[in-house]
């Protein structure tokens, strides 16, 4: 078997050209491949980290009543202030990050004009920060600090009211308790996150203002939860464990899957879009291999006959081969896995820029449009056995076919 | 347009009502005995007249004048049906806590809840929430006497209101009672924040069965600039007994 | 040597190694095939897209009134389209003098609510005219159960629902609904309609909150007897939006007072579809390019492949005096020849394949377990055209026909000796 290993490896450094040639083909495949896969992935991925990002957080917990209607976001079915401090606890207590929300639906105006629907959401700063990346997504002004008596708009709110920063606008509302609020706010800060829903519709002050000032008396409408590896179910167990021990019957908990159900769905469908793709490259590349290997097989039946004119056992000749094989599959997919992984380091850092190709139409907010790529180790993993399980299983037919041939004919074969 | 209209409309309702309290006039004057008579001025068997509302959104929009017949009995129950050719056949109609309505081409009537409540009433600066508060607002405010002032040739008490309750719309008002019909001419409503909200300024008052009744009402939405609602009366009937089928949904749905 | 006689011996090369000309033809047939059936795939799914956001959302250019942006998320009724002296028509007629304008069609967007024993339900209806419409945007074809609404008439209060609407409120066409909106006259709309169809454009948005009653309905229901909030033109060239929006507007400047803009599909939205198309566009074009390069790689180390299997024999021809240019030639008449025969296969394969699921089309939601939204539908029909199949034919052809060119040439320059012995 060393002897059959031996003669393998030696034919594949014998015959570099050949060897550099299909090897060449396989790394290609496989490093396109891995590349866009990790491309699709990012932009199947990249709605779902909106959503949690920006929107929704891991889950949130809040009433029963709330979880049906959030999209109306009530204000009659609320977490009171013992509730939310007990959920805050809990959220302590198994290693989330937490922030109590309160959403309420406003008419905003600006100079006495005619006012517009958002939803304005009392935060606390920095506890939100920690949950929601609107922070990061500042583009002119400040984001929040906790006695700051301003409002965080979005960039498409500053488009639509005619608002800029420093100026005034003018928020109605109502209070817990249905009161009619009006209050003029000092625009501080303009976020401009990627996030339709969060930029057309929500705007942002804080949870001191909103105490101050819509009798929220310490209640919030929903607490938003961040876990801190990203993996909703163990930190959801046991919050929702803890819920039920602290007696809070009446709270519920709602993930982002079951909120983003349609949102999800989406992703679903563009996911058996670029599935299509995969399977696509896939065919491509084993179409690339099963012809190369099979060439290369065929090409040497004369090299096959001297071996078993030799006295070279028939399965040490197809052993020999596939093992060649192997070798040459090997070497395709660890050239693939290198150059893959180079494409997708740029993908993930660098990422293919659009911005340029909207640069003459000017939307007065967040354009650009870079597609980056995401690390797929299964995938990754999936195309390095692919490539050389692909070779073996190619190889194995035309081999035995060879061997069937009488030795005479194999040696004069062209 | 509901208060009056139909008793509709609380602020209205206040006003309406004003009347004759002119033995009131010997009572010591507290700003809640003045209230109370504000409040118990608006205490009617039935009335019935008709409506216009002449509705006007500033620049953005041209005048809108809608007319309808209304129908009310007591603080709690009222009719309206609309006249004018844009609106002929819609109707409401207020029973207790519940608001419901019908267009001209529904074939059954559709209860008014939720956040439907908080919009405009036809597009005037009335809400159908106005419109469904019963309340008396000595039960609801403590007023204080903090001045007196002359509305055009009326002298008037000055009244702030302060909200006593949590769940209400208004946290304050501001009234100018009449200091001998005891009507309030002019009411502010304001925020929670003291941010001017709304005004209402009684424009005419008529002597109806001895009463005295705001006939011309100005209603201004004081955040939308040139937003106002001119709310009148005509062939006001009060008192008089009234078919109480009327008001049922059978009678809506008619 | 004369070049017949070098065809004569292509052919006979190819026709003598039976296995390794099927061998290249089957690498380049395969590689045309997937070329063949992934543009037809892009391009299904690339007009599925256009056409669900064409259809209700943009149109190719929309005229509106130009106050209606500002306040778009209200829904203002009262912006809308009521023409110069009578209505909305003699906006059409204008339009309709315009070149490069194929349709004009009236339409309201209007926002409605139903009371759901006591829950308040947002829906967003469409007025339309059945018959302008058809040609463009036929609802008709996507209705499910029941038929197309009637025209008003008093009694006739008809109208289509979403699919998914009704079932949510449990209602099949024969039931009545009744809707509560704004008027344009700030009235009250409360109207009762018979549900004559229920329809299914397979997109969420669509099938859960829009509903669709003619224009003579929204006459009465929202008091827009001569007015309607856009009109949706369509044109012989979508891609003619910004200029034909230009023209429509410096035709509307001539007319005192005008009230309206025209507005191309590029801008709409924020240019939220916009960026879409050019997003996908991109993303598309940069994996089909991948595809393509490694169809490239496929054909042309095949091709390699033959010919440095074949040295020896390139060896003994130039030997035997053939000369440099000729055995390119040869080698080259044999590739155009192998792929030929490869490129045919590959697209009638492809064709095939594409033919067959542009009619059943492809379930991508089945493929990872349900789901749509407002741009992808369900289902991609991937698009089966002559143009496709004649690029994919081509495309085969040329590559492999020019890769050969490569290992030709310094397969010719090799002296003859070298060569018998065999590089390879």
């Amino acid at each position: 078997m060393k002897n059959i290993v031996i003669l393998a490896f030696k034919n594949l450094t014998r015959h570099k050209k050949r060897t550099i040639i299909t090897s060449i083909a396989i790394a290609f495949g496989i490093a396109l491949l891995i590349w866009m896969d990790g491309m699709l992935k990012w932009a199947d991925n990249e709605s779902k980290r909106n959503l949690k990002n920006y929107e929704f957080g891991n889950f949130i917990v809040c009433t029963k009543e709330y979880a049906d209607d959030r999209k109306d976001f009530p204000l009659d079915s609320v977490i009171e202030k013992p509730e939310v401090e007990k959920v805050l606890i809990i959220a302590e207590n198994t290693g989330c990050f937490s922030s109590p929300r309160t959403g309420f639906r406003s008419m905003m105006s600006y100079k006495r004009g005619f006012g517009l629907p958002y939803v304005v959401f009392a935060i606390d700063p920095e506890l939100d920060a920690k949950v929601f990346k609107i922070k990061d997504n500042i583009i002119q002004g400040n984001y929040l600090d906790k006695n700051s008596e301003g409002i965080l708009i979005s960039a498409y709110c500053k488009k639509e009211l005619g608002i800029d920063i420093g100026e005034y606008i003018i928020m109605e509302t109502r209070t817990k308790y249905n009161t009619m609020q009006a209050l003029r706010l000092k625009v501080t800060g303009i976020f401009d996150c990627p996030n339709p829903i969060v930029n057309k519709n929500q705007l942002f002050i804080t949870r001191t203002m909103a105490e101050n000032n819509l009798q929220l008396e310490g209640m919030a409408s929903e607490i938003a939860f961040r876990t801190e590896n990203g993996d909703n179910q163990p930190a959801l167990n046991k919050v929702k464990t803890l819920l039920a021990s602290k007696k809070l019957t009446l709270l519920t908990t709602q993930t982002w899957q079951e909120y983003g159900s349609d949102y999800l769905a989406i992703s679903q469908t563009k996911k058996g879009g670029s599935k299509i793709m995969i399977f696509l490259i896939f065919v491509i590349v084993a179409v690339g291999i099963i012809n190369t290997m099979t060439m290369s097989i065929f090409e040497r039946v004369r090299e096959m006959g001297m071996l078993r004119a030799l006295g070279m056992r028939d399965n040490d000749v197809i052993k020999c081969f596939i093992i060649e094989a192997a070798g040459l599959g090997l070497i395709g997919s660890v050239m693939g896995l290198f150059l893959g992984v180079c494409l997708t380091i740029y993908g993930v850092n660098v990422g293919l820029d659009f911005t340029s190709s909207f640069k003459d139409m000017d939307f007065g907010y967040r354009t650009g449009t870079i597609f980056y790529n995401e690390w797929n180790p299964g995938m990754m993993l999936a195309a390095f056995i692919f490539g050389i399980l692909c070779s073996v299983l190619v190889s194995i037919l035309p081999s035995k076919k060879a061997v069937k041939m009488e030795i005479t004919d194999s040696i004069r074969y062209l | 347009m509901k208060k009056q209209i139909t008793a509709l409309m609380k602020t209205l309702t206040a006003t309406l009502m004003a009347t004759f309290l002119i033995s009131a006039q010997a009572l010591a004057i507290t700003p809640e005995g003045i209230l109370s008579k504000a409040d118990d001025n608006s205490i009617y068997q039935s009335i019935k007249y008709i409506g216009t509302m002449t509705i006007n959104k500033g620049t953005r929009k041209k005048p809108r004048i809608k007319t309808f017949n209304a129908i009310a009995r007591g603080n709690d129950k009222a009719y309206i049906e609309f006249t004018n050719p844009g609106d002929r056949g819609t109707k409401y109609l207020k029973l207790g806590d519940e608001l419901w309505v019908k267009g001209a081409y529904a074939e059954r009537a559709d209860k008014i809840s939720g956040h439907k409540l908080r919009e405009s009433m036809m597009g005037s600066d009335y809400s159908y929430e106005d419109s469904m508060d019963n309340e008396k607002l000595i039960d609801k405010y403590n007023p204080a006497l903090t001045g007196s002032e002359n509305i055009g040739n009326k002298e008037c008490y000055i009244l702030e209101l302060n909200a006593k309750v949590k769940k209400i719309t208004y946290s304050r008002l501001i009234m100018w009672v009449d200091k001998e019909q005891f009507v309030p001419l002019k009411i502010q409503y304001f925020a929670l924040s003291g941010m001017l909200l709304k005004e209402m300024v009684v424009q005419e008052v008529k002597t109806i069965k001895g009463k005295y009744f705001p006939v011309k009402v100005k209603m201004e939405d004081k955040q939308r600039e040139g937003s106002y609602t001119l709310f009148e009366m005509e062939s006001v009937v009060l008192d008089e007994p009234v078919n109480e089928s009327v008001f049922s949904k059978k009678n809506l749905e008619k | 040597m004369k070049s017949g006689y070098i065809y004569r011996m292509a052919f006979r090369n190819i026709s003598r190694n039976k296995k390794r000309t099927a061998l290249s033809a089957f690498a380049i047939a395969m590689a045309v095939m997937i070329v063949c059936f992934m543009k037809s795939y892009t391009t299904g799914l690339f007009n599925n897209v256009k056409n669900n956001v064409f259809s209700f959302e943009t149109a190719h250019v929309k005229v509106i009134n130009k106050d209606y942006l500002k306040e778009e998320k209200l829904m203002p009724l009262d912006l809308n389209i009521y023409g110069y002296e009578n209505n909305y028509n003699e906006v059409i007629d204008l339009l309709k003098k315009i070149e490069g304008i194929k349709y004009v069609l009236p339409r309201t967007k209007f926002g409605a609510i139903l009371n759901l024993n006591g829950k308040m339900k947002n829906l967003v209806g469409f007025a339309l005219d059945q018959k302008l419409e058809y040609p463009v945007n036929p609802l008709k074809d996507k209705i499910i159960a029941g038929r197309m609404f009637n025209e008003y008439s008093p009694g006739v209060q008809e109208i289509v629902i979403g699919e998914i609407l009704a079932r949510e409120i449990g209602v099949k066409s024969g039931d009545k609904i009744t809707l509560m909106t704004k008027t344009a006259e700030d009235g009250l709309g409360h109207m009762t309609f018979k549900i004559s169809g229920i329809s299914s454009y397979g997109i969420s948005e669509f099938d859960k909150t829009y509903f669709y009653i003619p224009l003579s309905a929204a006459a009465k229901f929202l008091k827009m007897e001569n007015e309607v909030i856009e009109l949706a033109v369509y044109l012989d060239n979508m891609h003619r939006s910004i200029p034909v929006s230009k023209k429509i507007n410096e035709q509307f400047y001539t007319q005192q007072a005008n009230p309206y803009i025209a507005y191309p599909w590029e801008y709409q939205k924020d240019g939220q579809y916009y960026k879409m198309f050019v997003t996908l566009t991109k993303t598309y074009d940069i994996i089909f390019i991948g595809i393509i390069f490694l169809a490239c790689l496929v054909i042309i180390n095949t091709t390699m492949m033959v010919i440095y299997e074949r040295m020896k024999e390139i060896g003994t021809i130039a030997a035997l005096g053939m000369r440099g240019t000729a055995i390119i030639k040869l080698f080259f008449y044999e590739s155009v020849i192998i792929s030929a025969m490869g490129s045919f296969t590959g697209t009638v394969i492809g064709g095939a394949i594409s033919l067959y699921l542009s009619i059943t089309g492809i379930n991508i939601a089945k493929l990872t377990g349900g789901g749509m939204n407002l741009q992808f539908s369900e289902i991609v029909y991937p698009r089966f055209g002559l143009d496709i199949l004649l690029y994919s034919f081509i495309f085969g052809v040329l590559i492999s026909s020019v890769c050969v060119f490569i290992p030709a040439t310094k397969a010719a320059k090799i002296e003859p000796a070298e060569a018998m012995r065999g590089i390879l």
